[in-house]
Parts: structure tokens; C-alpha cells; sequence
């Protein structure tokens, strides 16, 4: 009497499939309408420029999603970012030592105050958004402070730290190859690892990941620093671009970040979140901007167009969570 | 059956509620079928039946939840189509749902006329008006409770008598109860027993969904049966046994029996010694053998939960040591239990038990030392494992990827269950085991609990139901104000014992 007849098994499972990967279905739609209406949109060169574009908030948004899986969230990153640009230009990587100095210490310092999140977030089970949001005040006052509130500059910078931003291999620019190294690596770490199902019991159910053995403190520490070192690659690799920067740069990265997460279907309160589809919504905003560019749109529409997509995505994933119930 | 003209004189009985052929559809699943039901005018009318049997479904129709697919509904004699609760709720009936809806930082008497405040003037609150209305309403049910008190620092069971004055307040005529004592102590349910007899008195009817049996015999005029979605029958509960009901809901012979002793007890494998925690137990010392079902009776609110939680280290005691094998337990550590080979089961499955997002088979192999975060996954033991523990405990799920949140309450609760059972461990400590679950799952998990035991594991378990205790235990323990007040065996136990020590008389 309850069992199901195989044709509205077979839909279902296709309706399944259909929800869970909705994400490419918006990205191929998005793209076949650029495609179809401008000549300039399906080109190597210009697909090519929309994934090194992207790259920079698409490590951020890898980073993100990790922590908004244990059901966290992390507002810091943009301050993250900028600390770890600046400080990477203030490493004047004019020679190979202070090169690998302008790479490594960025990451550093940058993994630091992801740590303070995750400790304070972790130990204290302190309220995650005001903690970030708190510590992005913190960090950008600390490199406006350390900076005096100045541009920083290199001048003469070595070709391997120009490489980082700048430079191709087999015709494919190196943040590309950045942002699909971290992408798959997190996604192995989600999916494949103890340490993904740790993140996701405690984002699913912090009291009972406690109860059945999982040390919840330790993984909320190790998703804010890998949150924070996505943020200090991306940092980097714009200070290879920028090589001049204003000490404000990452204002606003924290919440393109989010708006690829919540594309990307990740639930806001934790515990469910997919990391090939938080490629996939980075891929949708840089589509979306790359299209408005060819359209000649103006710049700051940008930002109007960004804020409508993260408010139809979180309202659609609101909607597809009643009727879950 | 009644014809349209009175009898000699005596008023007519037309039922209050009818349901005619209903039947209910979700996706692939019939979820109702050709079900007919009749609740007459101010009778106390039982719904039972296995999870899963229909009653939810139902009940959700004649609030204004879900509309039928087929099948009429009347109300009153009045054939009804509703597309909202808010229009059943004004036609006369109540629903007073498991999760309680009552809004924890109000008081009592705006919870009660919620929705409906007495005014004065321009939209004000009339706040004297509103205090005597709410002081009436529940002195109907016998109860005076401090008006002014956030309703949510009140116990469950009084929150529950909020919410029956809530649909007095609201002149309901009908007032649909599901669960109503499935989260209260023995003595809390009696009290509900009595308001709603009152409730009868007051030319209320009451239907009511329940799984305790006992409750259907206390309370009940009739009693209507579901399964797999078709009624089973409806019967005057006079005219019933216990078995015999047990045998519709179930549609077989479910006969359990205490377990014959296990005979010699084992080596001692738990030691608990004056442990302690502010507030909630203080000295309680114990020994669990290898091989033994220690069962904690006690009113709810007595420390039962506390104590064993403190023991596995959910909660850090104060003073006191626990021991396992002779090895002494650091506190307050629910990782360092689980490796010194303690499993525990706590009282919310949802809440602190569950992954409800997660599949089943991740669920069941989730406890782990939680080291070794970059290990990968060993994907086809763990399969393995899933489904070895999924037959051995007779899980119904589609699937192994099915999530967990889409199961019944038992099949959830043998979940949890089979992930301690994956990980062997020497002592399993299981607070509630059947809280919520049909008659036919909690025979299974009594049945199981029993198999561990006998294959050599110490079970401590903390249960309201006095008659599990008695079932299942080989000793009982008996909690009473935060301390250890009796000791009995298990055979020699009856319940008028029991329950006198519990209540302390």
C-alpha cells in the first residue's frame, strides 16, 4: 500500500537530481543567454578572463562555505584579505627571500586571526557573526594603523610574484589554477574525510557531534583557519595584480563571498553546503558581471545586481526549505 | 443506527465530527485510505495506532492543515472545506499539537488569550479585564497558576494546561490533543487525565492520539484504530483488553514478557561513587555488572537524566568518580567515555541524539574518537556497518542515503541505537529508549536491549514508564528529590512497590 510505483520513483529521483544541482542548470542558463545574444561572450579569451576574475572571491567563498557549514559564519575575510595584501606588499618581494617572505607571512599572520575566530568562536561558543564582524573592525583598524591610512606600493617586484597573478601556464592564468587546487582540495576534505563529516555533524547538530565524541571546539578552529587562509591566497594573488594598494581593498569581498555561497544552495544554519556548488555560484557572478561588462552596463550596477541575486537566492532557499516540511 | 426522527422523546445523536471515506495521497504514498470516523458529541475519543498509521495526517485535515483528497469531513452536521487552521479554529476546534505552542516570554494570561486580548478604547489591552478572564478560564479546569509568570519558566505540564485554556478561551468545541502526555512524568499525565474529564463535564469533546496504552484505558470512551493508512476498527474501550488492542494496531500477537534472569551477574564493569552535581543528585553510588539492564525509576524532574548524563560526561560533576573495568574516568569528558567504551543514548533524539540532515548510514557510523580528521573515509566498511546494523535492528528506511529526519520516531530511535551498538561498547546508558515510539518498535527495542545484554554489555537505562522499568530491568534503581532512595531486583519489583518508593510514600 506505501510503496512507491517505479515511474514516480523515477521522477522523483530525477526531481531530486534537479534540486540538488539546480546551480549548474542557473550557470548554462545564464550562459546560453549571453551566448545567444552577444558574439563576444563564447570566446576562449573572454571565458578565460571570467575565471581569472572570478578566482579572487572564488578562494575567498571556498573558504567561507567551510565555515558556514559547521554553521558559522565569517564576516572577517575581506579584512582578512586586505591585511594579507598589504602586508605582502609591505614585504617589498623585490628578491627571492623576501619574495617567499611576501607570501608566507601574509598567510601567517592571516591564519592567526583566523585562529582568534575559530578560539573565541569555537571555546567560548560566542555568537559567530558579531565575533567576525567585531575582528573585521579589528584588522582593518590594525593595517590602516600600520600603514597609516597610506597606499603601500612595490616597485620592481620579481616575475615569480608577478607570476602568481599574472602569469599562464598552458594558456590558463595562474589564480585559475589556485582557485581549482583549493576547490577540489576542500571538496576532497568534505567529502572524503572525517574532517567533512565533523564539520557538517557540528553544523548539523553541535550538542549531538559533543555527545557522540566529536572535539567541536578543535573543527570550528580549523574551518576559520582555512576560511582565513583562503582569504590570505586570494589577498596575495591581488597584491600581485594591484601592487598598489588602497589599505580599504577588501571592503565587501566578505559579502560576494556569501552571495556565491547562498548561490551555491549552502543552507544558512549549517550542517548542509557543497563546495562544487559554491564554484558553481562563483561562476554565476562572474558570469552575470562579465555580461554586464559586455553590455556596457555601468560599474556600479554591479553592486544593485550582486545585492538582487543574494536576496532571490536566500529567499528561494528559504521557500525550498518550507516546503521541505 | 439513528434514524432522523427522535427516539421517545430523546434528542438525537448526531456525531459532532464525521469523516467519510477519506482518503490522502503524498507524492507515491497513500497515506490515508477510505477512512470513516465518527466522534459523538462530548465523548473522549483515543486515535492509536503505529507511527506512520495515519494520525497525524488525519488530525491535520480537520484542523484546516491538509485538505482531503477524497471523502467529505463534517463538523456539526455540516459538511466542511476548510483552506486555513484560522477557519477551524473559529468554527470550534482546537488542536493542542506535541510541540507545545505557547510563547515563552508572555505571560500566562496573555498565552491564554493570545490572539483574542479583552481591549478597551482605541486598541488598548484591557490588562484587569484580561487577568479575571484568564483566572476564570483556568479556575474551569481546576487550576490556579500565577498569572503574571512568563509561560515558559512554567514546568511542561503546566504549559500544557495553558494550552488547554487556551482553546477554552477560544469557546472550542472540539478539542484535538495529539500526544498530550508523552513528555510528562506519571503524575503530570494523571493531572491531564482529570482536566479532561473536567473538559467532558463542560460539554467538551476530546479526541486524543496517543502511545501509551495505559492512558487509552484510564480515559477514553472509545477508542478508533488506525494502520497503514485504513481504519482498523472503532470499539468502546470497555469492551477491550489490552492485548487485544495491542493486536489491532499491530495486526499480530505482540506478547512481551519479562526475560528470564541471565543468571549469574558478571564482572562489575561500571562503578559510580558519590557522584555529585549541585543542584540536581548529590551521593549516588552504584555498580553495573557485565551482562545487567540497571533500570533508574523516578518521577521526572527527580535526577535521573543528570546522573547519567554526569556519568558519561555530558554534564561535569562536581564530586564523585565513575569507573569503568576499574579504570577511573576523567569528568566532564563525553570523548574520553566513549573510548573507555561507554555508549549513551540521551532523552531528545532530535535535539542531541540526531543528524537530521544526514543520511542514515552516516548517522550510525558517526561516533568515532575524533581523531584523525584528515583520514578519508572508509566508504565501504562504513557501508558495511550501516547496513549490517540497519538489519540486525530492522531499520525501515529506503535507503541507506535516506535522511534521517524522514524517518518515524522509532526507526529513528533504533538509529541511534545502532550507532553504539557499531562501536561495541561495555556499558550503553539509554535515557527514554521508547519515549514517543509504537507499540511494535518499542517491543523490538526492549527485545535488543535485552540481546546486548545477554552478549555481555552493562545497560543502564533511565525510563517514566514504570512498566518498561519492571519489564526490562534486572535491578532497579529509585531516584527520588536527587538521590538514590531504593534498591530492588528486578523479579521481586511490582509496581505498587515501585511506585511507592518513587513517589515516597
Amino acid at each position: 500500500m506505501r510503496r512507491r510505483d517505479p515511474v514516480s520513483r523515477q521522477v522523483s529521483r530525477v526531481s531530486a537530481l534537479v534540486g540538488r544541482e539546480w546551480v549548474w542548470l542557473v550557470l548554462v542558463a545564464v550562459m546560453v543567454l549571453l551566448a545567444t545574444t552577444s558574439s563576444n561572450f563564447l570566446t576562449t579569451g573572454n571565458l578565460l578572463n571570467v575565471l581569472r576574475q572570478v578566482s579572487i572571491v572564488g578562494i575567498v567563498a571556498i573558504g567561507v562555505v567551510v565555515v558556514l557549514i559547521s554553521s558559522n559564519f565569517d564576516l572577517s575575510v575581506g579584512s582578512i584579505l586586505t591585511l594579507a595584501a598589504v602586508v605582502s606588499v609591505q614585504m617589498q618581494p623585490v628578491d627571492p627571500p623576501r619574495t617567499l617572505l611576501a607570501i608566507l607571512a601574509p598567510l601567517a599572520l592571516g591564519c592567526t586571526v583566523g585562529a582568534a575566530n575559530g578560539l573565541i568562536i569555537g571555546l567560548l561558543r560566542a555568537n559567530s557573526i558579531i565575533v567576525t564582524v567585531g575582528m573585521q573592525f579589528v584588522v582593518t583598524g590594525c593595517v590602516l594603523l600600520y600603514v597609516a591610512g597610506q597606499h603601500v606600493r612595490v616597485d620592481n617586484a620579481t616575475p615569480f610574484y608577478f607570476a602568481v597573478s599574472g602569469g599562464y601556464l598552458f594558456g590558463i592564468p595562474v589564480p585559475v589554477y589556485l582557485f581549482l587546487l583549493v576547490t577540489t582540495l576542500c571538496h576532497l576534505l568534505m567529502t572524503r574525510t572525517l574532517f567533512g563529516r565533523y564539520v557538517r555533524a557540528i553544523g548539523g547538530n553541535a550538542e549531538a557531534a559533543r555527545l557522540v565524541g566529536v572535539p567541536v571546539a578543535r573543527y570550528v578552529l580549523y574551518a576559520y583557519i582555512i576560511s582565513a587562509a583562503g582569504a590570505s591566497v586570494s589577498g596575495i594573488i591581488l597584491a600581485s595584480r594591484v601592487r598598489n594598494l588602497d589599505p580599504t581593498v577588501g571592503i565587501g569581498y566578505e559579502f560576494s563571498a556569501l552571495t556565491a555561497v547562498v548561490l551555491g544552495g549552502a543552507r544558512l544554519s549549517g550542517g548542509r553546503g557543497n563546495v562544487l556548488h559554491t564554484f558553481a555560484g562563483v561562476l554565476i557572478l562572474g558570469v552575470v558581471a562579465n555580461g554586464m561588462r559586455l553590455f556596457n552596463l555601468p560599474f556600479n550596477m554591479q553592486l544593485l545586481v550582486q545585492g538582487i541575486i543574494l536576496v532571490v537566492a536566500v529567499a528561494l532557499g528559504a521557500s525550498a526549505k518550507v516546503d521541505e516540511r | 443506527m439513528t434514524s432522523g426522527l427522535g427516539n421517545r422523546g430523546r434528542a438525537v445523536v448526531t456525531p459532532i465530527l464525521s469523516l467519510v471515506n477519506i482518503g490522502k495521497r503524498f507524492g507515491g504514498i497513500q497515506a490515508l485510505q477510505n477512512v470513516s470516523l465518527e466522534v459523538e458529541d462530548q465523548e473522549i475519543h483515543a486515535l492509536v495506532g503505529e507511527n506512520g498509521a495515519g494520525k497525524s495526517t488525519l488530525i491535520k485535515m480537520v484542523a484546516g492543515n491538509l485538505r482531503p483528497d477524497a471523502g467529505r469531513i463534517l463538523f456539526k452536521g455540516k459538511e466542511i472545506s476548510w483552506h486555513n487552521p484560522a477557519q477551524a479554529r473559529a468554527a470550534g476546534i482546537s488542536v493542542i499539537y506535541q510541540e507545545l505552542t505557547v510563547i515563552p516570554h508572555m505571560t500566562v494570561a496573555e498565552n491564554i488569550f493570545l490572539g483574542s486580548l479583552p481591549t478597551r478604547g482605541p486598541g488598548f489591552v484591557d490588562w484587569p479585564a484580561l487577568r479575571q478572564e484568564a483566572a476564570r478560564t483556568l479556575a474551569q479546569l481546576g487550576l490556579t497558576l500565577d498569572l503574571e509568570m512568563p509561560a515558559g519558566q512554567l514546568p511542561i505540564g503546566l504549559q500544557q494546561m495553558v494550552e488547554i485554556a487556551k482553546s477554552l478561551a477560544a469557546r472550542a468545541d472540539l478539542i484535538i490533543m495529539d500526544e498530550p502526555t508523552s513528555s510528562l512524568s506519571y503524575h503530570e499525565a494523571e493531572k491531564l487525565w482529570e482536566v479532561v474529564r473536567e473538559l467532558k463535564c463542560r460539554g467538551k469533546t476530546i479526541v486524543f492520539v496517543t502511545h501509551r496504552l495505559e492512558e487509552v484505558f484510564a480515559l477514553a470512551e472509545r477508542v478508533t484504530v488506525l494502520r497503514d493508512g485504513h481504519k482498523v476498527d472503532t470499539e468502546p474501550v470497555r469492551q477491550l483488553t489490552p492485548d487485544r488492542l495491542v493486536n489491532l494496531m499491530v495486526g499480530r500477537e505482540l506478547h512481551e514478557t519479562r526475560a528470564v534472569a541471565s543468571g549469574a551477574p558478571g564482572r562489575r564493569v561500571l562503578e559510580v561513587t558519590g557522584l555529585a552535581r549541585r543542584g540536581s543528585f548529590c551521593e549516588i553510588s552504584f555498580v553495573a555488572h557485565s551482562g545487567e539492564i540497571v533500570g533508574f525509576a523516578g518521577l521526572v524532574g527527580s535526577g535521573r537524566t543528570e546522573v547519567v548524563r554526569a556519568i558519561f560526561g555530558a554534564d561535569r560533576p562536581d564530586v564523585g568518580h565513575v569507573m569503568i573495568e576499574g579504570k577511573r574516568l576523567e569528568p566532564g569528558d563525553p570523548r574520553r567515555a566513549i573510548r573507555a567504551g561507554i555508549g549513551f543514548v540521551p532523552e531528545n533524539r532530535k535535539e542531541q541524539a540526531l543528524f537530521l540532515q544526514m543520511s542514515v548510514e552516516e548517522n550510525i557510523v558517526l561516533p568515532g574518537s575524533g581523531r584523525g580528521g584528515l583520514r578519508l573515509v572508509d566508504q565501504a566498511a562504513e557501508l558495511r556497518t550501516a547496513s549490517e546494523f540497519v538489519n540486525r535492528l530492522n531499520i525501515v528506511a529506503a535507503s541507506l542515503d535516506q535522511r534521517v529526519a524522514n524517518l518515524s520516531g522509532g526507526n529513528q530511535q533504533k538509529v541511534v541505537l545502532a550507532r553504539w551498538l557499531a562501536v561495541r561498547p561495555k556499558v550503553l546508558i539509554v535515557d527514554e529508549p521508547t519515549r514517543g515510539i509504537d507499540v511494535g518498535a518499542k517491543a523490538e527495542i526492549h527485545e535488543f536491549l535485552r540481546l546486548l545484554a545477554r552478549q555481555g554489555t552493562a545497560i543502564v537505562f533511565v525510563s517514566s514508564e514504570l512498566s518498561e522499568i519492571l519489564l526490562l530491568s534486572d535491578r532497579i534503581l529509585v531516584m527520588r528529590d536527587g538521590r538514590l532512595v531504593a534498591e530492588a531486583a528486578g523479579e521481586r519489583a511490582s509496581q505498587e512497590m515501585v511506585g511507592s518508593y518513587v513517589l515516597g510514600l
